[in-house]
């Protein structure tokens, strides 16, 4: 019996959490924002191509889910998120004074892979991996 | 932004994750947990894999994708002596 409670008690979900806020700004703000990191040594480069990408990518998934942004909305960023299965990822600068951004895989079904965008005519899609 | 598709006969499904981020839209009550991540492709057509590993390049193409789209971690390490070139190490799990 304290054996079940104890498995019920571990098993605590906390799938996808975000952690380790870093910044937070408005969609309004965010050019302001870019530039003023664009010349900050303590943000890896890795980063400052994300904030780079920001406009064009938040354009790209919202056209795809019909949904209109507005301006005044707020972005998030963090540090670190936990996935389904536990594992943590990290896109930070500072992670016991390294920077650390994760490698993943990614899920994608055929039908989300014609939906896809894609660049310079490239396309990605499931690589059967056997070694996970 | 949209483009046409084509395909190659090997798809690479591995990427690097440069942002964690939260966009809250305020007046359609909309909270997405995202990933902005920049997408491997294999280095080359004809010789995917190498030792048995995927042997990728890291390529200029951006997209936010759900946290829930992420299938799981991967360990991919720079080959010695050259650029943009890695391998999916596929024998530690």
């Amino acid at each position: 019996m304290a054996r079940n409670l104890h498995n019920q008690l571990s098993r605590t979900p906390h799938a996808f959490k975000l952690s380790s806020k870093l910044f937070e700004f408005s969609l309004n703000n965010m050019f302001t924002f870019i530039v003023e990191r664009a010349s900050d040594s303590n943000i890896d480069d890795k980063m400052k191509t994300g904030f780079n990408n920001i406009e064009n990518c938040l354009n790209v998934y919202f056209d795809q889910l019909d949904v209109s942004f507005v301006d005044d909305s707020k972005l998030t960023i963090y540090g670190s998120a936990t996935l389904e299965n536990g594992a943590i990822i990290r896109a930070t600068n500072s992670y016991h004074k390294r920077s650390w951004f994760s490698d993943v895989s990614v899920r994608m079904n055929f039908e989300e892979l014609l939906e896809y965008p894609t660049d310079q005519g490239i396309c990605y899609g499931q690589v059967i991996n056997q070694f996970c | 932004m949209h483009h046409s598709i084509t395909f190659n006969n090997y798809f690479s499904n591995f990427t690097k994750v440069l942002l964690i981020a939260r966009i809250h839209i305020e007046d359609q009550g909309i909270t997405s947990n995202l990933a902005l991540i920049q997408w491997y492709d294999f280095k080359s057509q004809s010789h995917p894999y190498l030792y048995g590993c995927s042997r990728l390049k890291l390529i200029n193409i951006y997209n936010f994708i759900d946290i829930e789209a992420i299938q799981d971690i991967e360990h991919i390490i720079p080959r010695f002596n050259l650029d943009n070139e890695y391998f999916v190490n596929k024998f530690i799990f």
